[in-house]
């Protein structure tokens, strides 16, 4: 079935306001007007209406369309927006298209046939797809030639003209596709994982490498310490744990009959740690507590006691002897106390005596002293005693005399005397304190030495006197402890030494412990493989290896799909292009244009196009912008018109195609649109006043003509019809 | 792969570059007669280098590539070769083996090969890995049994000391 466009209602879509019809019952019709008027709008809703969002967005290879609005903006939002088709078949039956905004509302698309049965939505889709047999792709480069794509292939730079080669031959959907599977980047992401894993690989295998050195040093440390290599295994651990510690402690303990502190038991390598610890707090405790060592201390303390007890002796004992040696020179020199004693008494009886002495002359004294006075006296006769009245010739001269020569003499010596002797009992009554204070002394360092002869008996439970040799008997206790300490000491430096050969061991079993660890790291990494998170990752890496491949295969695939229709649409159409763009550019410099198309080699997916002259040199740097343009219809013309009668659609729509051709170019593309319009409907969208005159003055079919006068906000476009 | 396994292939590889490909490909013979198959044939010039079979049921036609670095280059001929004797009824493996503590033999099953060089983790993708873990601890027992006889004994000859060996399996050996 070939249909044709027979109709188009288009209300709210894109520069569309209001709702306005379009009727296309000529074989040739032109959209005619400058730019902005609404021209290309009407061409986007056939586009819109037969493709809906397929037509909307960047996957159809225009950069325009991106962000694309399909509603026009200023439109009254209580009317619809919608485009109406209708298209005929070669019996003239209509089949009517109606699609709606926004697309994905119920009833959104309805297709209805000739005998008036519709179908909406997804049943519509479906009816559609079966009646007009053309993808999107195919319809925009063999049926509508739109003006992005000949727009594109003049303004891209030359490296990125086989892009827009591949939209003019209808490729952009394998680009699209490889661009989607991100295809060029997979050899990089391939890349990457295999990097990681050789970098986790290299990681391990230097710290595997600095694992095994730090072994091979341990087994040479074991080695030193007479550890053999048959001994670097965990069995060999337990049983040095057993043998030499457990069972050695446990023998130790009994011997010197102390309990054996619970130790944990060693069942891995990693308990050592705790088992080493709680060893050595054992052992330390053994040490401590050690009965011998109690004894030791003891006899340590009893020799040092001893010692000082000798040497107090000494002491005491030379005090003693010093003070009564003292006491003796005393008493040589002064008698003891009782000879003191004795001449103090006396003296105080001398004292006495010469007291008395004193006293009676004294009195003696005072009677002649009173006479003297009497007998100074007036009236007294100086010459007659006044005791006995006896005459006496000058008493008083006499008494005077006496007085002053006998009795005055006799006082002065008898009170010397009386000084000499009391100095002299002064002084044996200090000799008496002083031999008391030598007594007491001599008795006090007696009672000390009697007191140390007490605690001594106490000490040495022993009944010792003054009679014994207490500093021989001393030596001899303190070379008694002595030795005894000696023997202790021995004992205790021989359980030390059992205790460090216990000891030791541990040291043997840390070295094997270490390497027994370092062994389990090295096994651990070694055996990194059957490790489950290795293994997820390498699961994982494997999924994401598949992954990685499918896509490559689909890659692939598309590649080689890609490469041959597109061998199979240059080889189809080459011939008719060539002609096509030697009838547009009527250049005689260029007589034959061979069309190549190549894999691109740098980038899977994509094309390679070559237009080559007759001696096969590259013909794009020579081209014109106006040669390029005619390049682009050519290859448009020849998609759409080779095989133009199996094709669904009788019309091809061009939009304006003379971007950048000249006048002879234009006139030869209108001369080439006659030939056209014997086998195909032809619709031209053009504000090129130049064409514009060409296509009214030479296009020979009947034609019509819808002049896009203006354009509003309000109204949309102000289209005109002129029938011609 | 154990790590002392891919130190003694790296040392064997430092004595022997230019016979090492050949020295895995008879150890991986050998291995595979140890793994319980029945008719093994080792090829030294031409065609796949083995095939494996048992009971002629199980039939596997083995390309062996060993490798350094992180890609394996399939050559046309091994494809074509591989597709000869997959039309015997072989099914068509290239066992790839990169010399690192993280890789094992990679028996990829080659129906889709192309040639072309592929990286050893995308042709793990591929990989049957009942087979890898079939024959890679018999692999590994047989590097460490001939490590020292192909360091010490085989008077800088390894691949005729290895041809003594799978004779004594009862190998057969192709040389053209």
């Amino acid at each position: 079935m070939m249909f044709t466009i027979s109709s188009l209602k288009v209300q709210g879509f894109r520069g569309y306001t209001d709702c306005q019809e379009l009727v296309f019952d000529k074989d040739a019709v032109f959209l005619l007007g400058d730019n902005h008027k609404g021209k290309s709008s009407t061409l986007n809703a056939i586009e819109w209406c037969l493709f809906g969002n397929e037509s909307v967005g960047g996957t159809t290879g225009l950069r325009e369309r991106i962000g694309w609005e399909v509603q026009n903006r200023n439109m009254d939002t209580s009317k619809e927006t919608f485009v109406e088709l209708t298209l005929k078949d070669e019996q003239g039956s209509a089949f009517k298209v109606s699609r709606k905004y926004p697309t994905n509302k119920k009833g959104a698309l309805i297709v209805t046939y000739p005998d008036g049965e519709s179908f909406a939505d997804n049943e519509a889709v479906i009816k559609l797809s079966s009646l007009i047999k053309l993808s999107y792709r195919d319809f925009v480069t063999t049926v509508y030639q739109r003006q992005e794509a000949i727009r594109s292939f003049l303004v891209q730079e030359p490296k990125d003209r086989n892009d827009a080669i591949d939209r003019l031959m209808g490729f952009s959907d394998y680009k699209n596709i490889f661009d989607n599977l991100d295809y060029n980047n997979i050899p990089k992401i391939e890349k990457q994982i295999s990097d990681a894993f050789i970098e986790l690989e290299n990681i391990l295998e230097t710290t595997l490498r600095s694992k095994k050195n730090d072994l091979d040093t341990k087994k040479e440390n074991a080695k030193s310490h007479n550890i053999n290599e048959n001994q670097f295994n965990l069995q060999s651990l337990k049983s040095m744990a057993e043998t030499k510690i457990l069972q050695l402690l446990n023998d130790f303990t009994q011997s010197v009959n102390l309990a054996l502190e619970e130790i944990p038991a060693l069942e891995a390598e990693d308990d050592f740690a705790k088992f080493k610890n709680a060893v050595k707090k054992e052992i330390t405790r053994l040490r401590s507590e050690l009965p011998d060592l109690k004894t030791q201390t003891e006899l340590y303390k009893l020799q040092t006691e001893l010692s000082n007890m000798k040497d107090s002796f000494t002491q005491l004992k030379q005090k003693v002897d010093d003070n009564q040696k003292s006491l003796n020179i005393f008493i040589k020199q002064n008698g003891d106390d009782k000879a003191i004693q004795e001449k103090i008494n006396e003296l105080d009886k001398l004292i006495k005596d010469k007291v008395e002495e004193i006293n009676r002359e004294n009195s003696k004294i005072a009677s002649i002293k009173y006479a003297i006075s009497y007998l100074k006296m007036d009236k007294v006769n100086k010459n007659i005693c006044p005791v006995c009245d006896n005459k006496t010739e000058d008493l008083l001269t006499h008494l005077e005399t006496k007085m002053k020569e006998q009795y005055n003499q006799a006082i002065e010596n008898l009170t010397q005397e009386l000084e000499s002797m009391k100095e002299g009992l002064r002084k044996q009554k200090s000799l008496l304190n002083e031999y008391s204070s030598l007594i007491k002394v001599l008795n006090e360092s007696k009672e000390k030495l009697s007191e140390f002869y007490k605690k001594l008996n106490e000490t040495l439970e022993r009944e010792i006197t003054e009679k014994d040799d207490v500093e021989i008997i001393l030596k001899n206790q303190i070379k008694e402890l002595e030795e005894k300490l000696q023997s202790i000491i021995k004992g205790i430096d021989s359980k030390q030494q059992t205790l460090n050969g216990i000891e030791s061991e541990l040291e043997s079993m840390e070295i094997v412990t270490e390497i027994l660890i370092k062994i389990k790291e090295i096994n651990d990494l070694t055996n990194l493989e059957q490790d489950r998170t290795f293994q997820e990752l390498k699961t994982k890496r494997i999924e994401a290896m598949k992954a990685v491949n499918n896509i490559k295969r689909i890659g692939l695939a598309i590649s080689e799909a890609s490469k041959r229709e597109a061998k199979d649409k240059v080889e189809r159409t080459s011939k008719i292009i060539e002609d096509y763009f030697c009838k547009i550019t009527d250049n005689p410099a260029i007589k034959t244009i061979k069309f190549e198309i190549n894999e691109d080699t740098k980038k899977i997916g994509s094309n390679d196009y070559k237009f080559r002259d007759e001696k096969g040199k590259d013909l794009i740097p020579i081209l014109s912008q106006g040669d390029m343009n005619a390049l682009a219809l050519a290859i448009y013309l020849g998609m759409a018109l080779e095989g133009a009668e199996d094709m669904p659609f009788s019309f091809i729509i061009m939009d304006d195609p003379s971007q950048s051709l000249g006048s002879h170019h234009k006139r030869n593309l209108v001369d080439i649109l006659n030939e056209v319009l014997n086998r195909k409907k032809v619709i031209v969208s053009t504000m090129d006043a130049e064409l514009q005159d060409l296509l009214k003055g030479r296009i020979t079919k009947m034609k019509s003509c819808y002049n896009f006068e203006d354009w509003s906000y309000t109204t949309g476009p102000i289209i005109k019809k002129e029938e011609l | 792969m154990k790590y002392e396994t891919i130190e003694m292939l790296k040392n064997v590889n430092n004595n022997y570059k230019i016979e090492f490909g050949k020295i895995c490909k008879k150890l991986l013979a050998l291995s595979f007669k140890r793994a319980g198959f029945d008719i093994i044939e080792e090829r030294e010039v031409q065609g796949v280098d083995i095939d494996a079979s048992i009971n002629d049921k199980i039939k596997y036609t083995i390309e062996v590539k060993t490798t350094m670095e992180q890609s394996i280059n399939i050559k046309d001929k091994d494809i074509e070769g591989l597709a000869k004797r997959q039309k015997d009824g072989y099914k068509p493996l290239l066992a790839a083996l990169r010399i690192g503590i993280l890789d094992d033999w990679i028996f990829a099953e080659a129906d889709y090969l192309r040639a072309e060089t592929y990286s050893i983790y995308l042709l793990d993708s591929y990989n049957f890995p009942e087979l890898q873990q079939l024959i890679t601890p018999y692999f590994e027992e047989e590097v460490k049994g001939h490590y020292y006889s192909l360091l010490n004994d085989s008077s800088n000859k390894p691949l005729e000391y290895l041809k003594k060996e799978l004779e004594k399996s009862g190998i057969k050996e192709e040389e053209s």
